[in-house]
């Protein structure tokens, strides 16, 4: 022992073994001080993890838990959800009737949110309000919970016909919230001409005057159902149906202004453009600036997305998850936000309390031909890389 | 004997006050750079998980999917853009920079000040100014048409000339900091002793100024250049989304392509041309110090 402390001064003494003795020793105080403030994190969570555990374990968990944090602190439910898309009002009803304080985490990209929750701690949120086609990327890896329906009673408030769509065919795990679909919205003080087709858009005269949202996705399927492959075609990214795509964004391609993810509206409503490839909620609050926007379900297939209510299987506050999606089913709390953001409304009790502005505005109320014609997307995996691929290709 | 404790313990205790003393600063770079750097380049040679992440194991095909001529050629442009970027703020900065030196102590101070104000407002909130002023019926095409100097509006935004635009006014109080402190450095009597011994304002500009303020020019290149290529969100707001730069390929295929391993190997790529850039940087004489800024 003796030894080694000489050994230790000897070497602190001496000129270059000494310093490289004490960058060891620097190394080792710092990488210690990482790690003890890691594992303070990691401990802190861990923590609160067991109480969730142990009072799941419990026959009343449930009831158990939500005193516990009635004495410890407020009720919570964790919800990541579309930028506007789930009115504050909504939220703050919510809250004033039940005593559950919403926190809110919003995207402007589905992508941006599959990777938020991917890379949270599992639990981080209790629902998840995002489009249809994430349902099987979650409930694959076992994120979801298999819903409850004696927890939802106002489940049976969706009208049948929006329910057992392709990506959850037994509302195992979802729950509809609104409708989009993508239409073609045209300024006719500057247009006269009806713009019904995709392959309307492609006209020279129009170079540079349209804005077209900032989907990869979405556009393929446009894309497809633009080049004669219909409603299967959008799931599909065999060679043919790439080039048809291709072939297509190529000749559209000068036509576009910009592509726009956040507000594609502002450029339709400032007249920097004046053709839009947008949604129909978009499209709608334009045409409440400038009347003059008309808007068409294009002729070859239209483009129409579900977003879906799930709750996470690790969810914290999963009572807490019931409580909040069975009040958005509520008729009335429904139609509260489709007044504010008026999406396509699968609630029929909601549809009682909109009045014909709503439920006669194709827009918000689409004719059943455009419904027959609508695609639905699925998720393809690993092929979503060719689209990026073709879409790097367009733009660089 | 006794003495010599003495001297070690005296040695002991301001060797702990030396590590502690360090330790906060190491602790930063260990959690904030050197944790995230090897954790790209650790990511960059596993496999990519279908919906994000990765599979753990190795592999070497995300550098050889990057040398992909679609790639390759998106890589090259984007050089294109931030070479274009670093002459322009240059052709700025310069006189600009020039300009201020002249002054006197206090109005330095107020114009240097005007450089850095516009950083305490969020560039997003800047960006979305600029396009604002730059589109069709914005306010610099709507006093040019009222002029009469153009019939038709420029079109300034949702473009590559926007992007540029973007790009050129983010960056260039990065190009004048530096430059400015290599003018400011510069004494005036040797341009009063050339001008004494009969050359001319270009002569004596291009065989005294420029050589002196060497050091601002190339650190202030480098500084332009290297974060030019990683802006993607100038190029998403003001470009239209239209062009790429070495960022949105980043961004696309760690969002978009839940690609992370192929993002990451992009990413480790920038970081290698960085890398090259502040070596070659060196190579030419440039100190690191002068990175710093002021």
């Amino acid at each position: 022992m003796m030894k080694i402390i000489k050994k230790t001064m000897k070497y602190m003494r001496t000129g270059y073994a000494g310093s490289k003795w004490r960058r060891y020793l620097a190394l080792t105080v710092s990488v210690g001080f990482a790690i003890s403030m890691l594992a303070g994190c990691s401990s802190g969570s861990s923590g609160s993890g067991d109480l969730g555990s142990s009072a799941d374990g419990l026959e009343n968990g449930a009831e158990l838990s939500a005193e516990n944090s009635g004495t410890t602190g407020k009720q919570e439910v964790n919800v990541i959800c579309w930028t506007e898309y789930l009115p504050q009002d909504v939220l703050d009803s919510f809250e004033s009737s039940t005593g559950i304080k919403v926190n809110m985490t919003t995207y402007t990209s589905p992508d941006d949110m599959l990777a938020k929750v991917q890379t949270s701690a599992a639990g981080t949120y209790d629902l998840i309000i995002a489009p249809e086609n994430y349902v099987p990327i979650f409930s694959n890896q076992d994120m979801l919970e298999e819903l409850d329906r004696e927890k939802l009673p106002n489940f049976d408030n969706i009208d049948i016909k929006y329910l057992g769509r392709t990506n959850d065919p037994t509302n195992t795990y979802s729950i509809p919230y609104m409708f989009a679909s993508a239409v073609i919205a045209v300024n006719s003080d500057v247009i006269s001409e009806d713009v019904d087709s995709y392959a309307d858009l492609l006209k020279p005269e129009y170079e540079d005057k349209i804005v077209v949202i900032e989907d990869s996705r979405a556009m393929y399927a446009m894309a497809a159902m633009a080049t004669g492959h219909g409603a299967a075609g959008v799931n599909d990214v065999s060679d043919e149906v790439l080039n048809d795509v291709e072939g297509y964004w190529t000749e559209l391609f000068p036509n576009v202004h910009a592509f726009d993810g956040d507000s594609p509206k502002t450029l339709l409503i400032n007249g920097e453009c004046s053709i839009g490839l947008l949604y129909g909620a978009e499209a709608l609050l334009a045409q409440k600036e400038n009347p003059a926007i008309k808007c068409y379900y294009p002729e070859e297939g239209v483009y129409l997305g579900a977003d879906s209510m799930m709750i996470t299987s690790a969810a914290k506050n999963k009572d807490n998850a019931y409580a909040l999606a069975d009040y958005i089913l509520d008729g009335e709390v429904s139609a509260g936000i489709s007044e504010i953001f008026p999406y396509i409304n699968p609630n029929a009790a909601a549809l009682e309390y909109l009045g014909t502005d709503f439920t006669d505005n194709e827009l918000t109320n689409p004719p059943a031909d455009a419904i027959g014609r609508a695609c639905t997307l699925e998720d393809i995996g690993d092929d979503v890389s060719k689209i990026v691929e073709l879409w790097t290709k367009l733009k660089g | 004997m006794n003495m010599r404790i003495k001297r070690q313990k005296k040695k002991m205790g301001s060797f702990w006050a030396k590590y502690a003393m360090i330790s906060p600063i190491s602790l930063w770079m260990y959690l904030l750079v050197a944790i995230p750097f090897l954790y790209i380049i650790a990511i960059s040679f596993m496999n990519k998980g279908t919906y994000g992440g990765v599979t753990v194991g190795f592999t070497i095909h995300n550098y050889l999917d990057i040398l992909n001529p679609l790639y390759i050629t998106t890589f090259a442009k984007s050089i294109g853009i931030s070479l274009a970027v670093t002459v322009i703020c240059l052709l700025i900065a310069y006189p600009f920079a020039y300009f201020v030196a002249q002054k006197k102590v206090v109005q330095k101070k107020v114009l240097m000040a005007m450089v850095m104000i516009p950083f305490c407002v969020s560039m997003i909130i800047r960006i979305f100014s600029w396009t604002n002023i730059l589109r069709a019926e914005g306010v610099i095409n709507h006093v040019l048409m009222a002029v009469g100097l153009i019939k038709e509006p420029l079109k300034l935004v949702y473009n590559q000339t926007g992007a540029m635009i973007g790009l050129v006014y983010m960056l260039l109080p990065f190009m004048i900091l530096p430059l400015y402190s290599s003018i400011e450095k510069l004494d005036p009597m040797l341009l009063e002793a050339a001008s004494d011994l009969g050359a001319r304002p270009l002569k004596s500009f291009l065989q005294i100024t420029l050589p002196l303020t060497k050091a601002g020019i190339f650190a202030g290149s480098v500084m332009v250049f290297i974060p030019s290529m990683g802006l993607y969100f100038i190029t998403d707001l003001m470009g239209g989304s239209k062009t790429l730069v070495i960022g949105n390929l980043i961004k696309n295929q760690f969002i978009t392509a839940r690609n992370w391993p192929l993002g990451a190997a992009m990413s480790v790529i920038l970081m290698l041309i960085t890398f090259g850039m502040l070596k070659g940087y060196q190579a030419a004489g440039g100190s690191m110090d002068d990175l710093s800024g002021i």
